[in-house]
């Protein structure tokens, strides 16, 4: 049986008090287990983002706990949130978010550079990875010379070269036309079956959908659907 | 970090004109301070030289009461002692003894008071300006007993030209008599210092002493340093032996404490100048770096998400600082050095004034120093650095959430 790599449990998040209270999630309670591709689904406001964020450690729940293999990170300082984001989890944004001043190279080799992986273990990494993802001749390139399609591989290299437990990916097809999602999509998946990454979509796209193992349906910060 | 330290400085040239404009305040702020110290050396430098060159000399002997009560009888004690120890000591390069007295002077046409120096033609030259000073007529390197040089207001003053003549009315010393006498004018000088050119006569200094009745008396010893700067060092052999003497020995300082005191609001001046474009360029980086962050607060939540812990990101801003800082310095340094180069060549005319009675009558020009060259510039990067601080603080306290939701 797999281990859970991520366990959120009963995670309320509240936003603004008193008449302007909005609760976000509703005693939220899921594991994910690893090597998963698992979408979490529902309409605009029903929490998705909310719980990817939680789960990334971006925000803390206002009640409940979220443990990490384990340990849970509300008991985290915020370097060791810091250390547990570039440690644990890969993030793969809608508007892709790579630094702009910095090469398809540098972008890759940024969060391992963070982890103090030697030079020249970080140069073959980021290599053998951009060449995975067809991106082999553009190294050199700045984001603002690539296609939307080709930005977005490029936060897949970042997201999944430093082996994190998790990626999480929020909405990462929601900027792309339907080809290029799909390539992506496809991609990932490859991915995910060789290497047994686990991922966690957030999404409302159909294509994402068809492709996970498990989807989570999310209405009004409940989940009303886990298959 | 190299990949951070490269990021700060990318970030550099991702708003070229905001970078250049902070840049060029930075720049400014470089050449001004430089110029402004170069120039204040070259007017101190300048200043001192016109004061002590002209006729002051690097510093004088007198009798203590001299200055005060300005009576003839009043003479540099121990002179022989006085001109001796002068003549032995190593470090004096020329003294010049004198006679100092009111007096009236007139011509066929006018009369009026007067500044009379009695002085010694051959050795005057070697401590003043006055064989320099000669604008009409010629300096008496053979002067006849009644020859006179008088200043070129004066001689308009009385209406006379070289070959005139003028009478001389002095008190004699002891005795309180009028002493009277005509001379005729030889040359006609022009020394840029008012008091000599409205009121000063020349004589020669055996005829002074003569008419004053004070045998081989004098009432002042102007004497001059091989170094200027030895004139204000009071531990030097010579000045040590001058202070058991009877005679009141002042250097150039004591001579005219105006000009030290015009010296030291000088430099404070320059403090003030260089606070005014420390605050500027502080500002200046504050602005920008703000703005710059502002503009980037979606990627700072980004990188933060990516795991860069809080010090990374300041670092972040330190060194995109650092880069406009050493980009601003090095411009500056080499538009500093231009300009005080050229300066220093050139000089900036300042049409005959005067300042504390000290004419500046030749350009000043502007002087280096090593301070142009270390102090400024490691004063301004340091302050660039100083001045982003705060935005970096400000920037690594940006959460993830906070920096992300910007774009939203």
């Amino acid at each position: 049986m797999m281990e859970n790599v991520i366990e959120v449990q009963e995670v309320c998040r509240d936003f603004g008090d008193g008449e302007t209270l909005v609760q976000a999630l509703k005693s939220l309670s899921v594991n994910i287990k690893r090597g998963e591709f698992t979408a979490v689904v529902g309409p605009s406001g029903s929490g998705k983002s909310t719980l990817l964020h939680l789960i990334g450690g971006l925000d803390k729940p206002s009640s409940g706990r979220i443990l990490l293999a384990g340990k849970a990170m509300s008991q985290m300082t915020g370097n060791e949130l810091s250390d547990y984001r570039r440690d644990h989890i890969g993030f793969v944004f809608q508007a892709y978010n790579l630094i702009p001043v910095l090469s398809v190279e540098e972008n890759v080799e940024y969060v391992m550079l963070l982890q103090g992986v030697s030079p020249a273990e970080r140069k073959e990494r980021v290599h053998a990875m951009l060449k995975r993802l067809g991106l082999g001749d553009k190294y050199k390139r700045f984001p603002n010379q690539l296609s939307g399609g080709q930005q977005q591989r490029v936060a897949v290299a970042r997201a999944m070269v430093s082996h994190p437990d998790i990626i999480l990916a929020d909405e990462p097809t929601a900027n792309l036309d339907s080809k290029t999602g799909g390539d992506l999509l496809d991609l990932m998946k490859e991915l995910h079956e060789l290497e047994k990454i686990t991922f966690l979509f957030s999404t409302h796209d159909p294509m994402v959908m068809e492709r996970a193992q498990r989807l989570i349906r999310l209405k009004d910060g409940e989940i009303s659907e886990d298959s | 970090m190299s990949l951070l330290f490269k990021l700060g400085l990318r970030n550099v040239k991702r708003n070229p004109r905001r970078s250049l404009l902070t840049i060029l305040i930075i720049c400014i702020g470089v050449v001004s301070l430089m110029f402004t110290h170069a120039i204040i050396i070259g007017m101190k430098d300048s200043m001192r030289h016109n004061a002590t060159a002209t006729f002051l000399g690097h510093a004088q002997s007198h009798h203590k009461d001299f200055q005060t009560d300005f009576s003839i009888e009043q003479t540099v004690p121990e002179l022989s002692a006085l001109i001796d120890t002068l003549k032995k000591a190593p470090s004096i390069r020329s003294y010049s003894k004198r006679i100092v007295a009111n007096g009236m002077i007139s011509s066929s046409y006018h009369a009026t008071g007067v500044q009379l120096f009695g002085v010694d033609f051959a050795i005057e030259k070697e401590v003043s300006i006055i064989e320099k000073a000669i604008i009409v007529g010629e300096y008496p390197k053979a002067p006849k007993k009644n020859s006179i040089l008088l200043g070129v207001d004066l001689a308009e003053q009385l209406a006379v030209s070289v070959g005139d003549k003028v009478v001389l009315t002095l008190t004699e010393a002891y005795s309180g008599e009028l002493a009277q006498e005509l001379f005729r004018v030889q040359g006609i000088v022009k020394f840029h210092t008012r008091a000599i050119d409205q009121g000063g006569a020349f004589i020669s200094l055996d005829r002074s002493q003569s008419l004053l009745n004070l045998g081989e008396g004098v009432h002042e010893v102007a004497f001059s340093f091989h170094k200027i700067d030895d004139a204000t060092n009071m531990q030097l052999p010579v000045w040590l032996k001058l202070k058991d003497m009877e005679s009141l020995n002042q250097n150039w300082e004591e001579l005219m404490p105006a000009l030290k005191s015009m010296f030291e609001m000088t430099n404070v001046s320059i403090s003030i100048v260089a606070i005014i474009l420390f605050l500027l360029i502080c500002l200046s980086i504050l602005n920008t770096m703000f703005m710059s962050i502002y503009d980037r607060m979606y990627e700072f939540g980004v990188i933060k998400a990516l795991g860069t812990k809080r010090w990374q990101v300041s670092i972040q801003i330190i060194y995109e600082c650092l880069g406009l800082g050493l980009l601003g310095t090095s411009i500056g340094l080499t538009l500093g050095f231009l300009a005080v180069y050229y300066w220093g060549i050139h000089g900036i005319s300042f049409a005959d004034t005067e300042f504390n009675g000290v004419s500046v009558h030749e350009p000043i020009r502007t002087v280096f120093a090593w301070q142009q060259f270390t102090l400024v510039p490691l004063s301004v990067l340091a302050m660039t650095v100083i001045s982003g601080l705060y935005p970096a603080y400000y920037a690594g306290k940006i959460t993830p959430m906070e920096g992300m939701r910007q774009h939203s």
